[in-house]
């Protein structure tokens, strides 16, 4: 196989933090994010919870050093606020003689600004062209100044882990020698709307891999990380935070929003990427799971758990229950943290479980273990279309 | 390791579907081009047309022939590349939620977005491998088709269906038209040649082709290379970015037998294109495609089927030619571009 892949920098905005330090400090404190809606100009702000960043979109330009006039989509400023702390957690310059690369994931795009002017084009505009998710892409691209190679992904609530596939392979195949890869997405009405419809959204806070679960929360923000090939660690002798070592992409091909009751999609994603990582079951010491919390699909990933691992399940955890189900920025976001649980030996609890679900009869961790072994990791993110991707952190 | 297109199959607004060529006559379309569909129920039951929205039918019937063409059952990964994915269910939404409030709403059209064509051909063929969407604007196909020649060096898989799909609304057109993007004169498929007015004319199709890392007596062309540069406002720049590719594959521009470009009708985009053709590959054939299919995100899908098309006949209709130096069709290049943003090349070899 081709040559190794590391992370040398981290950069996060969610419900939890506008960056990796503020994010650790609320993960270490198992303190949640989801609350009220208080931004989103929604009617249900009464009705559903949502891990929503309690900043404007003017403080968020502001923070960003960008002119508020501009009225840039919201996704367009979270995802400029992680990709810039990943560039300066990993110390380069993007214009650099280098092959840089950005490769996002999203699954809203500009959808904010469309459903806010969709009847209103004469106030304004500029939605028209901002609403595709290549789009913001380009957009936050530009804002940090990586011009040779930038693409968007979709590929529902897995966006953001492909994103990380693909930039891994381009550097791999020795096409890029760096690549801010991650996802974005901001919440929406239609989202929103859109889950209410599929009726998978809880009222309360949400409780993955709870026995009396209800569904999941909507979250929002954005997640990168700074990919490097070891040639250029090499050159330059910067030490990393640790390793991209696995990665798989199958289709569940079972159903178009449901995952199979046997967890087939999940079970052969996970299986692949420790096969492609090269180590064995047993050395995943934690997993990060997709966890949403609804009926479906924490069954199917707690099966497909079952499947791999026999009685020997390492400790695992649903984050979303302290930042929402961000969608297309899940996976980016689920990176971040998982290299945080290696870099600060720390396995995060999944916060609100009380009873495990029947079927399964197995808990996830529930107080945070500090000062722990974590040398391998496994990051699930799974979306709709049977979309699943696993991907896998391991120490240099 | 050389990649066969082992299968081309294009649904656009001209009678190309199925597996037909190039079509010698052009038909006229006013302001936007619209596909030619094909007739669905040969390929459905009633009951699976009802729960599919236009594109995604289209979308699966383009993979059905493809996958026919190239005799494989089953691809081993699907890679698709759109712009918008299904723009009429975005549309009927989104007015679903204005109009009513957020009121009580249907999800079918929220779930038929974009990632739903490559996840139900997966679901049709049963096929449990690698499937990704790209959505970057004019580079979605591109981008797919570079992460299929990472796929085949990464893994074990010999066959995989790539495509790129978009559809027009006229809700869609009259919002670009508002903006200058489209023309606001009224105009035709025609003019894009001519054009000396802002705005292209946009239009709309499905295409899918077969990769296979193996030949076959059938196949169209060798993918050569697939390259993009997403920002680039210099030409001199972009001259050396295709004489460095070019030479990576033992090329120089000359070697070039035809150069199909992404002239859309829009003046002053349209510039660009005939300086570095004029420039660059002054002894190459000029050719172009988007008189048949308008533009749109993931044209150049329909752009690499023309040039398949082309090197497997070794001819290009007249309509088609931008000058006279017609030469034996061997290697064939597409370049694509948006206002200087997002450069694409596409480059294919005849197979021996």
């Amino acid at each position: 196989m081709a040559g190794k892949v590391y992370i040398t920098g981290i950069g996060v905005i969610s419900a939890i933090g506008k960056n990796a330090a503020e994010n650790l400090e609320s993960l270490k404190k198992q303190k949640t994010g989801i609350g009220k809606i208080e931004i989103l100009e929604t009617k249900y702000r009464n009705d559903f919870v949502a891990g929503e960043i309690k900043l404007t979109n003017t403080q968020l330009a502001e923070f960003l050093g960008i002119n508020p006039v501009l009225n840039l989509p919201r996704t367009t400023l979270l995802a400029i606020t992680a990709a810039k702390e990943a560039i300066l957690n990993a110390g380069f310059d993007p214009q650099d003689n280098l092959r840089n690369g950005f490769v996002a994931g999203t699954t809203v795009g500009g959808m904010d600004k469309t459903e806010k002017y969709y009847y209103h084009t004469d106030q304004n505009s500029a939605f028209i062209k901002s609403h595709s998710f290549g789009n913001i892409t380009e957009q936050a691209a530009e804002h940090i100044g990586i011009t040779q190679y930038v693409t968007t992904l979709n590929t529902a609530c897995s966006s953001g882990a492909n994103a990380i596939l693909h930039g891994t392979r381009l550097i791999q195949q020795g096409l890029l020698d760096r690549v801010v890869a991650g996802g974005f997405d901001a919440l929406s009405k239609f989202t929103l709307n859109g889950f209410k419809s599929l009726f998978i959204l809880s009222p309360d806070l949400c409780t993955p891999f709870d026995k009396n679960r209800k569904g999941l929360n909507l979250g929002e923000g954005a997640g990168f990380v700074v990919l490097e090939s070891e040639e250029l660690l090499m050159k330059t002798g910067k030490v990393p935070l640790c390793r991209l070592s696995g990665y798989a992409n199958t289709n569940d091909a079972f159903h178009q929003t449901t995952s199979s009751p046997n967890g087939e999609g999940a079970y052969l994603t996970m299986e692949k990427a420790i096969i492609r990582a090269g180590i064995k079951v047993s050395d995943i010491d934690y997993i990060n799971l997709h966890g949403t919390g609804t009926d479906n699909n924490d069954l199917s990933e707690g099966m497909a758990l079952i499947r791999l691992f026999g009685n020997n399940i390492p400790p695992f955890s649903s984050t979303k229950s302290y930042i929402g189900h961000t969608l297309g920025a899940a996976g980016g976001i689920e990176a971040v943290f998982s290299v945080l649980s290696i870099t600060e030996k720390l396995i995060f609890p999944n916060l609100f479980f009380r009873e495990p679900i029947e079927e399964l009869g197995f808990s996830p961790v529930k107080d945070l273990i500090s000062d722990a072994r974590v040398q391998n990791v496994l990051s699930n993110s799974f979306g709709f279309g049977g979309n699943n991707t696993s991907l896998i952190f391991s120490t240099n | 390791m050389n990649i066969y297109i082992r299968a081309a199959q294009t649904i656009s607004p001209q009678d190309t579907f199925p597996g037909k060529g190039i079509p010698e006559n052009i038909k006229v379309h006013e302001n936007y081009l619209k596909c030619i569909l094909p007739d669905f129920k040969k390929y459905f039951n009633p009951i699976q047309l009802r729960r599919m929205n236009t594109l995604i039918k289209s979308g699966n019937v383009c993979a059905i022939e493809a996958l026919k063409e190239a005799g494989i059952d089953k691809p081993d990964a699907i890679i698709t590349g759109t712009g918008l994915g299904c723009v009429e269910d975005t549309e009927r939404f989104l007015h679903n939620m204005l109009h009513t409030n957020e009121g009580l709403l249907a999800p079918t059209s929220f779930i038929q977005s974009h990632n739903a064509i490559g996840a139900q051909i997966a679901l049709n063929f049963d096929c449990k491998g690698y499937n990704v969407l790209f959505a970057h604007k004019t580079a979605s196909f591109e981008s797919a088709l570079l992460d299929s020649i990472l796929h085949f060096n990464d893994s074990e898989v010999s066959d995989i269906l790539v495509g790129g799909f978009d559809e027009i609304t006229l809700e869609n057109y009259n919002l670009k038209k508002g903006i200058g993007q489209f023309k606001g004169i009224p105009s035709t498929n025609l003019d894009i040649h001519s054009s000396i007015s802002t705005g292209s004319i946009p239009g709309e199709g499905i295409s899918f082709c077969v990769l296979s890392d193996h030949p076959f007596s059938g196949d169209y062309a060798i993918l050569e290379s697939v390259k993009i540069l997403s920002f680039c406002s210099s030409e001199e720049s972009i001259k050396e970015w295709f004489i460095k590719i070019l030479f990576n594959h033992g090329l120089v521009p000359d070697n070039i037998d035809l150069v199909l470009s992404g002239l859309n009708g829009d003046f002053e985009n349209d510039k660009i294109y005939n300086r570095i053709l004029n420039c660059c590959f002054k002894n190459s054939g000029h050719g172009y495609y988007k008189h048949l299919c308008g533009e749109y995100d993931t044209a150049t899908s329909f752009g690499m089927w023309f040039a398949c098309n082309a090197i497997k006949r070794n001819h290009i209709p007249s309509h088609s030619l931008l000058n006279e130096k017609s030469r034996p069709l061997n290697h064939v290049l597409i370049y694509n571009q948006d206002n200087m943003k997002n450069h694409c090349m596409i480059l294919l070899r005849r197979p021996s």
